[in-house]
């Protein structure tokens, strides 16, 4: 009989927490098994500023999972994300031992000892190190040298890191519950996993995130990442600029953003009123559209260009024929993909997670692609992990034969 | 910020051969002041001196003078420059004993308030009777602090030349355009405060520290004994592999420098350079070179280089320089008028700051008088007199420090300052249709002098500008932090003047409605009026001047909505009272309103580019 395995991805996100029960089935398909969410609370910026509040909203989450789910949960993987987490690319090299031969396993674990031997800042924490590709002698890259003969072996690694404390407050925080935290993900990461496919990843894509407290982003390149990062601007803050600029309460702000928000103002919307009915602690009143527009323009606009100039001096944007991938509850925002494409000059594309299977209609919202890709990048860990720790095995043997 | 290393060996005995103290003077030298403690100068340098008892316990300094015990009670100043002057007075034997067997003396204060304008000459003053170098670092308030400030930090100005040594001044507004383009309010203060606490650090460290190539104390007083006592200061550090070029340009891009362009008139300039151990002669070379390009074959160019392990791998680049007379006229002129771009009539009539008798020779100001003109003549005579009078004592202030021009003022002068602060609250209302304030108060003099129609397009394109201009992405420029100004500005005021405006009622508006006519009135037969009475009616104008509102028509017409307010204050108070009066009713602080981030007040702040980006970039746009 086959087996199914179960995984539990977790996002703390700064406008809910949501827990993702799924299940991977043998033939590799997802099945979403259950859905927990609440509303987030004591979380700013995609990190959590209150334990003891996130600490009950993540209560919430879990056990509305496990109800709906019928799943014991006891261990999950964990997305983070906050301004503090950047990237850098590295080159490892190492010498292939007893001259030109063929590359071995032990060769790639030895240059990506040497590629993560790079200076991150000392209160920082690797997240990620991802390879890119392998260069044998210098020639062209490949994606998998073993067995390739050569003298020189070097990797392209793509590390991702962040504030070490800031990330322990959050795996604490789910540690407290208690939770093992089976990894932790950069968040953009693992929404690529459900809104991009490998195609969009080989031909070269960005993948914008515009969460709640947080915009994140990862650059592919001929499949693998390229750049990616996070700024710490989202749809919290058109809410919070909404209910400045307007002297409105923030519950209301939300409303009119979710509702009656757009991106677009031109004379067409000149002059429309948004009426905005009596409320409790608020006697009701009237909305200029355009300027409620204004407001939201003025922010993703510039948000979009945050990540514009951080991607630019890449010079990896001119090299995504896929164009861009919106996910995340901002995404839902009108016009913020033709916004996008004024900014970035290039097509762009309203994502969502509709790629597993299970609880399908309720899922497709963007503002889900986090968590579920959690599941999906579970998946992909495991069957790695699987498949190196075959090889190994193999390897021991002839390593004894020999 | 920079950190300031000081090397504890050679500081200590270079700190006795040449003793230095720095002497904060109110609320902003507070400021500065605990800034320059905070970077590790020994607390017993810093001298605190402050009329306002709370700030006085609140400062880090390691001595700390009360000014005016008797006579404010402990309170501050109220904005009253007299009042500081008089408390400084009462202090003076403190002062005398502070400052006594120091050689130099570093006074920082912001000018403009009560205490900084009022009681910094006096311990200037002082602090030169006992024999001291007196160097100070003052700020010029921002625009939208309002007319009077800005009026009674000239005057101070003025004085503290006479007392000092070498005399840095810093224009808050500048501080705003340069360094922090679209940053808050509060940044740009800080921003100040920064630089001039750079300015006091450079020069004692010139001073201090040994250097392989040594400027001495005798380079310095050379180079700051211009003959104008206004200096020109830059700072930059740097690292990295272009750390010479790149501390060169930031120095030059301090706002005092106006990218090094001032430096071209300078008679003499002193180049420090100093950095770790790491500092090359081609690094040196490359800043020498680059700066004696933009330099006079005739400037006297005194260089030092000194090397610290403190700086480690950093390259720090100090330019101090002395000015012409003639560049400090234009830089102040300048400063201002920037403020003031966008609204082409009104800025020749900003001249009116400089010298009276270079306005008088300026061609352009009987440009400004010709649009001015028709409204002016019909005014009715008898009126005339009155407010043409009231008008009169706004130049006061400003000699006023010194003695008061009776003849100029017959009317009594504090009491008309004290109200403008109130006119950032006229700014923020460009809207307000410009006829409606003239003919509510006086329908027969709009009829009589009917407003040119011409000027009055300017201002619609204008407005229709800014929308646009704040979808485009680049730097904001002045009119944002004047914008910024208004908005804050407006929300400390109001409780305060509509109490003041109430008692009188509106009767008194009938007069001042045509005094701004009769200002302009005043400049056709300027024969007959004492010069400076030029002055301040045109100066009138330029304040009021929203950079929204382009030309002189609305600019003319927006200060009859302020010209009301004084009326009342006038009435109120006679000239014994004004002091009390002023302590009873401090001067409202500008509001830097923490609302501005919402929700995310207490959250960490996403600073990229120098913006706080939880600020709504509607508002930070928003030119």
């Amino acid at each position: 009989m086959a087996r199914t395995k179960i995984y539990v991805g977790l996002e703390i996100g700064t406008s809910k927490i949501c827990v993702v029960v799924g299940e991977v089935r043998p033939d590799g398909g997802i099945k979403i098994l259950g859905v927990g969410q609440a509303p987030s609370r004591g979380v700013r910026k995609g990190e959590i500023v209150d334990m003891e509040s996130a600490s009950a909203s993540l209560h919430e989450a879990l056990v509305k999972a496990e109800e709906r789910s019928d799943v014991d949960i006891k261990s999950v993987y964990l997305a983070v994300t906050g301004a503090h987490v950047a990237c850098m690319n590295n080159r490892g090299r190492t010498e292939i031992p007893g001259g030109p031969a063929a590359v071995t396993e032990e060769d790639l674990d030895e240059v990506k000892q040497t590629a993560r031997e790079i200076e991150i800042p000392q209160t920082n924490a690797l997240i990620h190190s991802i390879v890119r590709h392998y260069y044998v002698d210098g020639k062209e890259p490949v994606l998998n040298p073993i067995g390739m003969q050569g003298q020189v072996l070097e990797a392209d690694y793509h590390i991702i890191h962040g504030i070490r404390n800031r990330i322990q407050n959050t795996i604490r925080c789910v540690r407290e519950v208690p939770l093992e935290v089976e990894e932790i993900v950069f968040s953009p990461l693992a929404s690529a996993q459900v809104v991009v496919s490998r195609a969009h990843k080989d031909q070269g894509t960005l993948l914008i995130d515009i969460g709640g407290g947080t915009t994140d982003y990862v650059l592919y390149q001929d499949g693998s990442v390229a750049a990616s990062g996070c700024i710490g601007l989202g749809g919290d803050h058109v809410t919070n600029d909404i209910s400045l600029v307007l002297e409105l309460p923030l519950q209301i702000s939300e409303r009119l953003k979710t509702k009656h928000g757009s991106v677009y103002f031109d004379s067409k919307t000149q002059g429309e009123m948004i009426t905005i009915e009596p409320d409790r602690g608020y006697p009701g009143g009237q909305v200029d559209q355009n300027t409620l527009n204004h407001v939201i323009h003025a922010r993703m606009k510039e948000t979009l260009q945050l990540v514009y100039r951080q991607l630019e001096p890449t010079g990896f944007l001119g090299r995504i024929s896929s164009g861009i991938f919106l996910t995340g509850g901002c995404s839902l925002l009108d016009g913020i993909a033709d916004l996008a494409q004024n900014v970035f000059q290039m097509p762009v594309h309203q994502a969502d997670s509709n790629s597993p299977s299970g609880m399908r209609t309720a899922f497709e919202n963007p503002q889900y692609a986090t968590p579920i890709g959690l599941i999906r990048y579970a998946q992909l860990l495991d069957q790695q992990t699987q498949s190196q720790a075959q090889p190994a095995k193999a390897g021991g043997l002839f390593g004894g034969s020999r | 910020m920079i950190e300031f290393h000081r090397d504890k060996n050679t500081d200590s005995t270079a700190g006795q051969n040449f003793p230095i103290k720095v002497l904060g003077i109110g609320g902003a030298g507070s400021n500065i002041l605990d800034r320059i403690a905070s970077e590790g100068v020994e607390n017993e340098r810093l001298v605190i001196l402050n009329t306002d008892v709370r700030a006085l316990n609140g400062s880090k300094a390691g001595a700390k003078i009360q000014l005016g015990k008797n006579l404010t009670h402990g309170l501050g100043c109220g904005g009253d420059p007299d009042m500081g002057r008089d408390a400084a007075l009462e202090a003076e034997a403190e002062i005398r004993a502070a400052v006594k067997g120091t050689r130099m003396i570093f006074l920082c204060a912001g000018l403009g308030g009560g205490t900084g304008s009022g009681a910094t000459p006096v311990i200037a003053r002082i602090a030169k009777e006992e024999g001291a170098f007196v160097v100070a670092s003052v700020t010029i308030p921002f625009h939208f602090e309002g007319r009077r400030r800005l009026q009674q930090a000239q005057a101070a100005l003025e004085e503290l030349k006479t007392y000092t040594g070498a005399l840095l001044t810093f224009e808050n507004d500048r501080m705003g355009d340069l360094i922090v383009p679209t940053d808050g309010v509060d940044k740009a203060f800080s921003a100040s405060d920064k630089t001039i606490c750079q300015s006091i650090r450079a020069i004692t460290s010139l001073v201090e520290k040994p250097g392989i190539i040594r400027v001495g104390m005798a380079d310095v007083l050379a180079v700051l004994n211009g003959r104008d006592a206004r200096v020109l200061f830059g700072f930059g550090r740097a690292e990295g592999s272009d750390r010479a070029n790149a501390a060169l340009q930031e120095a030059l891009a301090n706002p005092l420098l106006e990218r090094g362009e001032l430096l071209a008139n300078a008679s003499s300039v002193l180049v420090q350079i100093s950095g770790g151990e790491s500092v090359t002669l081609s690094e040196v070379e490359t800043v020498m070179k680059q700066i004696n390009e933009q330099l006079d074959d005739q400037t006297k160019l005194l260089f030092g280089v000194s090397t610290s392990q403190d700086l480690g791998n950093d390259l720090c680049v100090s330019i101090i320089s002395s000015v012409e007379r003639e560049d400090k006229s234009a830089s102040t002129e300048e400063a201002l008028a920037t403020a003031n771009q966008n609204a082409p009539v009104v800025s020749p009539q900003i001249r009116p700051l400089d010298p009276p008798s270079r306005l008088l020779t300026q061609p352009d100001t009987a440009a400004v008088q010709a649009p001015l003109q028709p409204k002016i003549e019909p005014a009715p005579a008898p009126q005339i007199q009155k407010p043409a009078a009231q008008i009169q004592p706004i130049p006061a202030p400003k000699v006023g420090l010194q003695s008061a021009p009776p003849q100029v003022a017959p009317r009594k002068v504090p009491k008309f300052t004290k109200v403008h602060p109130i006119s950032p609250k006229v700014q923020t209302q460009p809207t307000l249709p410009v006829q409606t304030p003239a003919e509510a108060k006086t329908g027969s003099i709009v009829e009589k002098a009917p407003v040119p129609p011409a000027p009055a397009p300017p201002a619609e394109p204008a407005r229709q500008l800014i929308n646009p201009a704040y979808l485009q992405d680049d730097a904001d420029s002045i009119p944002a932090i004047q914008r910024q100004g208004g908005e804050f500005a407006p929300a400390a005021i109001p409780p305060k003047a509509p109490a003041a405006i109430n008692p009188p009622a509106a009767a008194p508006a009938g007069k001042k409605t045509p005094s701004i006519f009769k200002i302009a009135e005043n400049q056709g037969i300027e024969s007959a009026i004492p010069q400076q009475a030029a002055k301040p009616k045109v100066r009138i104008d330029f304040n009021e001047g929203d950079p929204e509102v382009g030309d002189g028509r609305s600019a003319a017409a927006t200060p009859t909505i302020t010209l009301e307010q004084p009326a009342p204050s006038i009435a109120g108070r006679s000239s014994s009272e004004t002091a009390p009066a002023a302590a009873r009713n401090p001067q409202t602080p500008v509001n830097l309103d923490p609302r501005v981030r919402g929700r995310f007040v207490k959250a960490q702040p996403t600073i990229v580019n120098g913006q706080d980006l939880d600020i709504p970039t509607f508002l930070r746009k928003r030119a």
